[in-house]
């Protein structure tokens, strides 16, 4: 009865093959449609904006202008500067818009919003007011003004200001040769030619964003039949029967995959053609058309990640009950796939083998390099063999997954599993509501004040988040074993040794901050709020250490030890709490910058807190860790300090090594 | 006893709406893509994009070029393009040549013609970014646009020595007695009328109501193939043709139903957006250019024309999710669909396109125009009443087209998913039985 | 073929779920059965009585918590492919696939049952020539009526002529014509000298088919044996009686 393997995937990929091909509804959906979509809405969406810019630009307007306060000459040579095509000037009297200012009450600047819609005759369009300088040297001063969300009075704006700007470029060049004879700037003039090849060029753009397409592609493609093959046969009823047949759940997985892979295959296929014949009909711009054919061929080291894709839908459909539940998780899924793509937009990452092992993103940037014709073996092998060994770790987990119950080896581990999830359950819902709520309010109370805002955000979102959380817990899940109560009291010698600790944590954390720059390094734009930065370097060091030192520590110490990570050690597995927890509170940081650090700091105050059963010494630790950081920052260290600073390493790092056996007392425990 | 009897429309109406609403909210995957979903997705793909942004920026600033050059240089040229001695070593450099946009220079053996540079640019061995050739006549700068750091080189070539242009002729200028002053004839001011809430307005006005329309529809997607395809893959369809009231009345209260989880789903999408949008811009924007302010009594004059809107993508979607046997089938059939409203939202974006009155009477197209126009903070009564009028006789159309359609012997016998095309010839020929 | 004296031998099966909502479920608590071949045996039981569960366990569907199980002479979680190959399987709510025909449907589980060339033609020919399926064989599943559907599923359930039948309420939703072939099939098993196995809570399927008839209430077996053994047991005449009388005889021991 035995027969080879091979044959029996062959028998249910053809299987499946032939009940996908006969949806016919279907397969028109996935292979038909893109091909004739293309063209069409990337056709209609060019038409209509060129069809939009047209009418803009065509379209006839009324220019006020108010040249009253320049002599007769200039006068006359800004109104021949601003007439032009479908524009008329109407003289007027604007002088009245000249109070508007930033600073004005909203009321005076509504009455001023009425008298410029008076004086235009309803307000869409723009009022050019020119006036002598003050004293007798200077330029001209113009002013535009108009209402920018109105997208005629913008139009009228934007042709009054490109009209003045040229006539002053034209004025000022001409001023200039009366002035000098000779340029001195000539020999700057700077000619610059590309000498790319039309190949090179065109690999290069297609490469920044031919990835992310590709894998958007892919999973909207090939989504549908991998619903079919898998939450299909749930939905059938015919699941129970495949499983009593003696086959082996390997070959059955194997099966179904090559036929979601064919699936996935012909819908990317499809889609592509469909791109290529819109390029080629000329309704949207590909700069793909000069790519030889040595680059078009070395796009297969992206085939790794098709097969990885596929066995990603086939896995996720795998577990969905019903077709259904499968196409609602279709759409985040798709987002979480997307996003590692998108380090092709990184301008000229290079490639490496650390990269290549990122699953996606490795695929993403050997794509990139095989379409600039500048593929490296190194990172796109390692890219290549991760791929596929995460595809076989995929399906193997697939193959378990239809052989679930089996698997699950009897009922009172499940029970006790079920037991353990939900105290992790309920950390990972508390810790994720602080990240977003971070995100969505704290954000937003420090964009409107600094240090309110900060404030604001730790005593009144995240201590109530924290305390509520803790009671919720408690009564949910009963009383916590003793490993698992953080808040309760510790050693007084745990305090000390905790608010010694800071030094050597402050200087690895610095070591560390240092290292990671060279990597990720932070651009000029994310400086601090000035109102933050003021107080750093204005404030007296007790308001420094009481707003960056005592309460982010009591609060974030609060939440993210004693709630977060007491919730997590319910289930008994303290290092993946004290990970998760760390995780978390780095993840509430809210920086991809600090996300390192901040981890890392979240792994130390997560040991201390475990290892000495109380919040406190964590909330102690960070406080002067914290306190150590921002003063000595700003060189506000105290003398004594400051002075044995070396010395004090070497005692904080004893005092760091013996915490974690300072929790309680045997008897106490 | 005799039997109870439910006549009045409303009561019935809300009865079915009531119960399909909890019904709905009740499933977990319903209540997740509604609400869960975007007040999560929102602020995590802004996060992800700020992030991704601050770390494309650093990345960027920190990367070092490398210009060759050849031929007698300008003087201050090569202060101004390099910020540090010639040729020397990074470790030997100060530290402000290290920091933002480093360039560094290196001396090029050939002449400032075009082929020795390109032959020194071409030559992987020098390992150069972009090659500056200095001559009378003016400067040739060669740049590889396809090699990883070519564009990078030549902007900040450029950007550097178009600096020290307007340098030189100033410090000409001052030389020869002028205010250097003097060659700018025209100082230009740009003065927006609008108030705070308005500085958002336009970059919300042109997108707003795309994602409006969006919201509606995603909202009222599945809750309507769940309602009415579902019914029949649930077989609960039967006992819903069996109630003793007008079918009408019961496909109204689903269309309602339908209608309520799409505008929550909006405002959950707009609560979201809102919330996260502008703590998070702010972080790439100090300055606040991308600030974004909600338009909030220009969308609560909107609020209502959008409710209508879902009403009217809640009746129609049901209507044709009605046709299908299944789930599976009702979603593959309506997809399609999407591009169908998507396409006109698109097009009502675009600047330019206004509100007129034979506008406000296309389907989606005249609704995402009012939006826009409220937001622009223009009113056109008639308009609106308009797109009202047209909003409220589609969402009947579709009404009708479904009540009859479940009145029609071949659709309650058929077991498969009826084509369109079929479900029109079933008008003439199959036999309508009792509403 | 051999008929083993013991088609399905079960000792002490434990079948423990956790329900999100309801906590721990112990649907089957230390089930003993034996079964032989050339016999029908009738597990009876109301809805959630553990019949489907256990019956899921000897078809290698769900693993047990605890205990033992062999069907025709494997055990269940050490051979679950050799039992299988000896395996029949059919419940009442068992799909066919839409878009095969029922003949296709038939080849597909031939070939995964290991079946080839000649040989799975063979088969294919016996079960449509024995289940009357030629008139729409080559027809879409989906275009099917219930009771040609019952009829192909049946066949696809005995293709490789399995020495035990596992039936999960195989009546369910059959009208009178469609159950009653399926009670046929199921008596012209016996005289091919297969065992069956099969749950109902249809009394009057059970006393009609079975030869021996196990009791089932609350995940265990509270009986088993021929009808006049329960009869006797009991006092009871009908079935119905049995069954009550065996459900109270527990309680009281228990209350």
């Amino acid at each position: 009865m035995s027969r080879p393997a091979g044959g029996l995937t062959g028998v249910v990929l053809r299987a499946e093959l032939r009940q996908l091909l006969r949806d016919r509804r279907a397969l028109f959906a996935a292979v038909v449609l893109p091909v004739l979509l293309y063209p069409l809405l990337l056709g209609g969406t060019r038409r209509m904006e060129e069809a939009a810019e047209e009418s803009m630009g065509g379209r006839d307007l009324e220019l006020f202008v108010d040249l009253e306060g320049v002599g007769a000459e200039t006068r006359a040579a800004l109104e021949e500067a601003l007439a032009g095509p479908h524009t008329t000037l109407t003289p007027c009297s604007a002088a009245g818009l000249l109070e508007v200012q930033d600073s004005l009450p909203s009321a005076h600047r509504a009455r001023l919003r009425t008298h410029f819609e008076e004086l235009t005759n309803g307000g869409r369009t723009a009022v050019v007011l020119a006036t002598e300088p003050e004293g007798t040297e200077g330029p001209l001063m113009a002013r535009v003004f108009a209402r920018r969300k109105d997208p005629l009075s913008r139009e009228a704006s934007s042709r009054g200001r490109a009209r003045l700007r040229e006539w002053s470029r034209r004025e000022g060049e001409a001023q200039r040769l009366e002035l000098l004879a000779v340029d001195p700037a000539a020999p700057l003039a700077v000619e610059a030619r590309n000498i790319a090849s039309a190949e090179d060029q065109g690999g290069r753009e297609l490469g920044q964003f031919l990835p992310i397409l590709l894998v958007f592609l892919l999973v909207s493609g090939g989504s549908y039949g991998a619903l079919t093959v898998f939450a299909g046969e749930r939905e059938a009823g015919t699941l129970e029967t495949l499983l009593t047949t003696p086959a082996d759940r390997g070959h059955l997985v194997r099966g179904k995959f090559l036929c979601v892979l064919a699936a996935t295959g012909a819908a990317l296929l499809s889609n592509l053609a469909g791109l290529a014949l819109a390029a080629a009909m000329g309704s949207a711009d590909l700069p793909g058309g000069a790519l030889g054919a040595g680059r078009l061929l070395s796009t297969a080291v992206f085939l790794p990640t098709v097969v990885l894709l596929t066995a990603v839908l086939c896995l996720a459909c795998g577990r969905a009950r019903s077709f259904r539940q499968g196409q609602q998780l279709l759409f985040p899924l798709t987002l979480c796939l997307v996003v590692p793509t998108t380090v092709v937009l990184v301008p000229d990452l290079e490639h490496s083998i650390g990269l290549g092992l990122v699953p996606l993103a490795g695929a993403a940037l050997s794509l990139r390099d095989a379409l600039r014709g500048a593929l490296t073996p190194g990172p796109t092998l390692a890219m290549m063999v991760s791929h596929l060994a995460l595809s076989a770790v995929l399906l193997r987990r697939l193959a378990v997954l239809l052989d679930a119950e089996r698997a699950l080896a009897g009922g009172a581990v499940r029970a006790e599993a079920a037991q353990r999830r939900l105290g992790t359950r309920a950390g990972h819902v508390v810790g994720g509501l602080a990240v977003l709520l971070m995100l969505a309010v704290g954000t937003r109370l420090q964009a409107q004040a600094p240090l309110g805002g900060l404030l604001g955000t730790l005593w009144l979102v995240l201590l109530p988040l924290a305390l509520i959380g803790h009671l919720r817990i408690g009564r949910a899940l009963g009383p916590a074993t003793p490993s698992a109560r953080l808040f309760g009291g510790c050693r007084p010698s745990a305090l000390v040794a905790a608010a010694l600790a800071a030094p050597p944590l402050a200087w690895a954390v610095e070591q560390l901050v240092a290292h990671l720059l060279r990597w990720l390094p932070l651009p000029s734009s994310a400086a601090a709020p000035s109102a933050l930065v003021d107080l750093v370097e204005g404030g007296s060091t007790l308001t420094l250490v009481a707003v960056f030192a005592l309460s982010p520590a009591v609060v974030e110490e609060l939440l993210f030890r004693g709630t977060v990570l007491g919730a997590l050690l319910r289930d008994g597995r303290p290092a993946r709490a004290i990970l998760t927890s760390a995780g978390l509170f780095a993840l509430a940081h809210l920086s991809l910058h600090r996300l390192p650090p901040t981890f890392a700091l979240g792994c130390v105050l997560g040991v201390v807190a475990w290892r000495t059963r109380s919040v406190w010494p964590a909330v102690v630790l960070h406080a002067a860790y914290n306190a150590w950081a921002v003063l000595s920052g700003t060189e506000r260290l105290p003398e004594l300090l400051a002075d044995n600073a070396v010395l004090l390493r070497w005692v904080g790092l004893a005092a760091l090594a013996a915490l974690p056996f300072l929790g309680p007392r045997r008897e106490e425990s | 006893m005799a039997p109870m009897r439910a006549d009045s429309r409303g009561s019935v109406v809300w009865t079915v709406a009531r119960k399909e609403l909890r019904e709905a909210l009740r499933d977990r995957q319903t209540a997740l893509t509604t609400l869960v979903l975007p007040l999560c997705m929102y602020p995590l793909l802004f996060w992800v994009m700020v992030q991704g942004a601050l770390v494309v920026q650093g990345y960027r600033e920190s990367q070092e070029v490398v210009v060759g050059f050849a031929g007698a240089a300008p003087e201050g040229a090569l202060e101004a393009l390099g910020g540090g001695p010639v040729g020397a070593e990074p470790e030997a450099r100060p530290d402000a040549s290290a920091g933002v946009d480093p360039v560094r220079l290196e001396p090029l053996a050939g002449t400032a013609q075009e082929a020795d540079l390109r032959a020194a640019l071409e030559d992987a061995g020098l390992g150069l970014d972009a090659a500056l050739g200095f001559g009378a006549e003016g400067i040739l700068l060669l740049f590889d646009g396809a090699s990883p750091h070519g564009e990078l080189a030549e902007r900040r070539v450029r950007d550097r020595l178009e600096d020290l242009r307007v340098r030189v002729r100033a410090e000409a200028l001052e030389a020869a007695g002028h205010d250097p002053r003097v060659l700018d004839r025209l100082e230009l001011e740009t003065v927006d009328l609008g108030d705070a809430a308005d500085k958002g307005a336009l970059a919300l006005a042109t997108i707003l109501p795309l994602l409006l329309a969006t919201w509606c529809f995603l909202g009222a997607f599945f809750p309507a193939i769940d309602l009415s395809a579902g019914e029949r893959e649930r077989s609960t369809l039967e006992t819903t043709r069996l109630l003793p009231v007008p079918r009408r009345w019961v496909l109204e209260g689903k269309v309602l139903a339908v209608a309520s989880l799409a505008i929550l789903a909006t405002l959950a999408n707009l609560v979201a957006i809102a919330l996260s949008a502008e703590g998070l811009l702010r972080q790439i924007d100090p300055g606040g250019r991308l600030l974004v302010a909600f338009p909030t009594v220009a969308l609560l004059a909107a609020a209502p024309m959008v409710a209508l809107f879902a009403l009217f993508c809640a009746a129609l979607l049901t209507a044709f999710a009605g046709l299908a046997r299944n789930f599976r089938e009702a979603q593959a059939s309506l997809g399609p669909l999407q591009l169908v409203f998507v396409l006109p939202a698109m097009a009502a974006i675009l600047p330019g396109v206004e509100l007129t009155p034979l506008l406000a009477l296309v389907p989606v197209l005249g609704v995402t125009l009012a939006v826009k126009s409220l937001i622009l903070g223009q009113v056109l009564l008639l308009e609106y009443a308009l797109t009202i009028v047209g909003l409220l006789v589609y969402a009947a159309a579709a009404l009708s087209f479904s009540v009859r359609m479940m009145s029609r012997e071949g659709f309650a016998t058929a077991s498969d998913t009826i084509g369109f095309g079929r479900a029109l010839r079933m008008f003439r020929s199959s036999r309508a039985i009792s509403r | 073929m051999s008929t083993a004296p013991d088609a399905i031998q079960a000792e002490g099966l434990i079948k423990t779920f956790h329900d999100p909502e309801r906590g721990e479920v112990n649907a089957v608590q230390g089930l003993d059965l034996i079964c032989r071949g050339g016999e029908i045996m009738g597990l009876l039981g109301p809805n959630g009585a553990g019949k489907t569960t256990t019956l899921r366990m000897l078809a290698t569907i769900l693993a047990p918590t605890a205990g033992r199980a062999r069907v025709a002479g494997f055990d269940v979680v050490e051979e679950p492919l050799e039992v299988r190959r000896r395996l029949g399987f059919l419940s009442g709510t068992t799909g066919l696939y839409p878009r095969l025909t029922a003949r296709e449907t038939l080849e597909y589980f031939g070939r995964l049952h290991g079946l080839e060339g000649p040989e799975l033609e063979r088969q294919v020919e016996r079960v449509v020539d024995a289940f009357d399926l030629h008139a729409f064989a080559s027809g879409r599943c989906e275009a099917l009526s219930t009771g040609q559907k019952q009829r192909v599923s049946i066949a696809r359930a005995t293709l490789h002529d399995p020495e035990v039948l596992i039936l999960d309420e195989p009546t369910t939703g059959l009208d009178i014509l469609a159950a009653s072939d399926m009670i046929r099939f199921i008596e012209q098993r016996r005289e091919e000298g297969r065992a069956v196995l099969f749950s109902t809570h249809v009394l009057s399927e059970a006393e009609r088919l079975c030869d021996r008839i196990a009791i089932v209430h609350a995940g265990r077996v509270l009986a088993v044996g021929t009808q006049e053994e329960l009869r006797a047991r009991t006092g009871a005449t009908w079935l119905e009686d049995v069954y009550r009388a065996l459900v109270a005889e527990v309680e009281g021991q228990t209350a």
